[in-house]
């Protein structure tokens, strides 16, 4: 019986990516037979995954040490702290020393060594022994011995007890040495390996900025430069050849306040609005760096747009905004400028109007003084703002 | 032979620790053997409290026999003493005292085991740091074995616990882990010592409901089914194993799953945070949580809660899962972990589990990992490398079906015990 007979995806398996992902050739006889029974099932080793797994986690972060390395800085960190002008020597070998060997053993009670008879006061040569213990009762009849040999026997007792805790005492203070030393000694060993990611994050971290900084930059070049051919001109070549002398040779100030302009000049002035708030947003920014980008980005022939004399310049004179839109065709087509010398915006060209102050409106260019593709105005451009008045944010258009 | 099984708790809804072990051992063992279990009534280790009925039962063919557990667990005071007893100097008697506070201390087991050990053939205890072991143990050490349960804690430095140790007859181990301690740590060399671990016996074929699998349900491969040959499609129907949980769950693509309890003992906290950094960089992969939630998990559309399973539905869920996680540090049973590997799926074992990580290591059949830079690389790795897995997979099955069935693991059994009792 055909189980599936459509061949159709059962609708489990949408949800997944091709047979890479969930392997579901793992269990099938096909893939055994591929691979021989299982003659790959000895290659698989864990432990060389799991090293290289954390080789490449090593590796990600940056960390370029060995450990031996590590230990070596650490050591040397550590030699450091232990100045040995501020600690003896002698203490800091013997912290060493302790630090490596094993626990020394406790030593062995020896109750006979230090014990003291009861004939011990009468020690001494044959004679003086025959003697004492002949005058012996005498001795009794003017005092007791015993407490003397008691007493004796148990400072013994108390000496030996004292030496046992002192040695007790130096045992465990030895093992508190080194493990304060081991302690210490790892403790600077990861603070050596947390210094040497701190560095290698450190690092990442300026590399990052500085990749961020560097996209900022090409952002702000990219967005600096003319916008994409938006012009109907290769649908309507007539009226754009007809306009064209109107551009050469009409001056700015009449292009500038007629109403079948205004489209034009719409849009010119919504980008440089745009500019105007951008360049306050970046006032913090390496502005040299990105004149030269935009520099780089210009061909050296072609004027630079984005100056904002230029673009008070285009927004005054619309005309030669459109004119130099064919060269921001150029540009962007990396193509090499075709445009005539006369009609690029130049540092000669007429001063503009200072920015504040919104001058009276110019007097209206006739209509045919205008390209066609400007001919229908919007109601709301019958009395266009000046170039200053748009170029703040902040200022309320009239 | 009459084997008497000692554990502080016994019952089907405990699966963590030596109760776990004895429990699947003690079901094995009664049929071939007469097996008594005596334990407490108590269920929950953190009080102690009788929670089961006390008399005798009988649980998967275990004579079960409980005893009131005596004394109920102070925890404040066993907090000071513990305190007291694990920091400064202590005598054997503090020792004692201190396990007898840890609890669970049982007089009616105890009593019972001094009056009726001799019709037993064999003691089998479980955990060393339990009371009923330290004060049992040494009544007929020739006939006793201990599954000691060892882990690096402190209470593994009383001398208590090595005396027995060294005194009883055979000492069997969970892991090879143990053995480690066993010998390096407590520095005892038992008479006789055997890793016998526990058993899984996957039955494919049996244990599989047909019932559930859905003849659609076959795996089409995405070749395949461009191709429209139908012959490729493998017809039998184990090739689609695992796809009714799937379906249930609505898992689609690839995931991981958790197996056990949802608590942060277990790992989960840890296991949780891990993997939601590895799902910030693939969010493909899900994650499937199988059984009790004792923890708050958080609502994350990667996170399936698949609830508790019974053990078929939990071999089907592993099957169907891409990677099996076991989180847990202190599990040296690792139930889930030899589940996995016998249905073929790789694992990822908390490295700080030292008898996951040589059950990893021995089988080559998963990857473990002690942070979380090594949870996000393995488990990718793992996610992303078919390949890999399929070996992994391979080995585990072979690992698993070379020294963990059921018939192995009573082999070892019976090995420890009949050299245990030889003369």
């Amino acid at each position: 019986m055909d189980h599936n007979p459509s061949g159709r995806r059962p609708h489990y398996h949408r949800g997944r990516r091709g047979t890479d992902r969930r392997g579901s050739d793992r269990r099938t006889p096909q893939q055994s037979a591929e691979q021989g029974g299982r003659p790959s099932a000895e290659q698989v080793d864990v432990e060389q995954i799991m090293r290289e797994i954390r080789n490449r986690i090593s590796q990600r972060h940056g960390i370029e040490l060995s450990t031996q390395q590590i230990q070596d800085l650490a050591a040397r960190r550590l030699e450091a702290i232990l100045e040995p002008r501020n600690i003896n020597p002698t203490l800091l070998e013997q912290l060493r020393k302790g630090a490596a060997a094993p626990p020394d053993p406790m030593p062995p009670a020896n109750d006979t060594a230090d014990s003291f008879a009861d004939d011990a006061i009468y020690a001494g040569s044959p004679a003086v022994r025959f003697f004492r213990r002949l005058f012996n009762p005498l001795l009794k009849l003017l005092f007791d011995p015993a407490p003397i040999v008691s007493a004796l026997q148990a400072q013994g007792r108390l000496n030996r007890a004292a030496a046992t805790r002192a040695a007790e005492l130096e045992r465990r203070q030895t093992e508190w040495n080194a493990l304060h030393y081991q302690i210490l000694q790892r403790l600077v060993t990861e603070v050596s390996r947390a210094s040497v990611e701190m560095q290698a994050l450190s690092q990442r971290a300026e590399a990052l900025a500085a990749r961020v900084d560097f996209n900022d930059r090409r952002v702000r070049v990219l967005e600096n430069a003319p916008p994409p051919a938006r012009s109907p001109r290769p649908q309507e070549p007539a009226p754009a050849a007809a306009a064209a002398p109107a551009t050469t040779t009409a001056p700015p100030e009449a292009v500038h306040t007629t109403n079948s302009s205004a489209p034009a000049a719409d849009a010119p002035r919504r980008r440089r609005r745009r500019r105007r708030g951008r360049r306050g947003s970046m006032a913090g920014t390496d502005s040299s760096a990105t004149a030269v980008l935009a520099n780089a980005a210009v061909p050296d022939d072609v004027p630079d747009l984005d100056e904002g004399d230029d673009d008070e310049i285009q927004e005054e004179s619309p005309a030669r905004e459109s004119a130099a839109e064919p060269v921001a065709d150029r540009i962007l087509a990396d193509t090499a400028p075709s445009v005539e010398p006369s009609i690029l915006p130049v540092p000669s060209l007429p001063e503009p109007p200072a920015l504040p102050s919104p001058g009276p409106a110019p007097e209206p260019l006739p209509v045919d003084a205008v390209p066609e593709r400007n001919s229908a105005p919007p109601a709301d451009e019958s009395t266009p703002a000046t170039p200053a008045q748009s170029a703040d944010p902040n200022t309320p258009e009239h | 032979m009459k084997f008497a099984f000692v554990t502080a708790r016994y019952g089907a809804d405990i699966t963590a620790g030596p109760d776990h072990a004895c429990r699947l051992l003690a079901e094995q063992v009664s049929s071939r053997h007469d097996v008594d279990v005596l334990t407490t009534c108590a269920r929950n280790p953190q009080t102690w409290k009788n929670e089961y009925s006390e008399g005798t039962d009988r649980v998967r063919g275990a004579l079960v026999r409980r005893f009131a557990v005596s004394q109920a667990k102070d925890e404040h005071a066993f907090d000071q003493f513990s305190a007291r007893v694990m920091v400064g100097p202590r005598s054997r008697a503090d020792e004692l005292e201190w396990l007898r506070r840890a609890g669970p201390w049982s007089a009616g087991l105890i009593d019972f085991l001094r009056r009726q050990h001799k019709s037993y053939d064999v003691l089998v205890f479980f955990s060393l740091c339990s009371p009923v072991t330290v004060a049992a143990a040494t009544l007929a050490p020739e006939r006793t074995i201990i599954f000691p349960y060892l882990q690096l804690q402190p209470a593994l430095r009383f001398d208590v616990g090595a005396e027995i140790l060294s005194a009883v007859r055979g000492v069997a181990l969970i892991s090879g882990a143990e053995r480690h301690l066993l010998r390096s740590y407590l520095r005892v060399t038992p008479q006789h010592d055997e890793v016998v671990g526990i058993g899984i016996d996957p039955s494919p074929e049996q244990s599989y409901p047909r019932h559930q699998q859905d003849p659609a349900d076959v795996v089409v491969d995405d070749e395949a089914a461009v191709a429209g040959n139908e012959d490729d499609v493998p017809a039998s129907y184990l090739e689609g194993r695992g796809v009714p949980f799937r379906r249930r769950h609505r898992l689609y693509g690839p995931f991981a799953l958790y197996s056990g309890r949802v608590e942060p003992n277990n790992g989960c906290e840890e296991m949780l945070d891990y993997f939601d950094t590895f799902a910030a960089s693939d969010g493909d992969t899900s994650l499937a949580l199988m059984g009790v939630k004792m923890m708050h998990v958080p609502e994350e559309s990667y996170i399936r809660l698949a609830g508790v399973l019974p053990e078929r539905q939990r071999m089907i869920a592993c099957e169907a899962a891409d990677v099996t996680i076991a989180p847990s540090a202190d599990d040296l049973v690792a139930q889930p972990l030899l589940e996995s590997l016998a249905v073929g799926t790789p694992v990822l074992a908390c490295a700080r589990n030292c008898a996951a990580v040589e059950h990893c290591r021995r089988s080559n059949a998963g990857l473990y990992y002690s942070n979380r830079g090594e949870f996000v690389e393995a488990l990718r790795l793992m996610m992303t490398d078919n390949r890999l897995r399929s070996r992994l997979g391979e080995n585990g099955r072979t690992y698993v079906r070379q020294n963990f069935r059921w018939d192995a693991v009573l082999g070892r059994f019976d090995r420890l015990v009949s050299r245990a009792r030889a003369k």
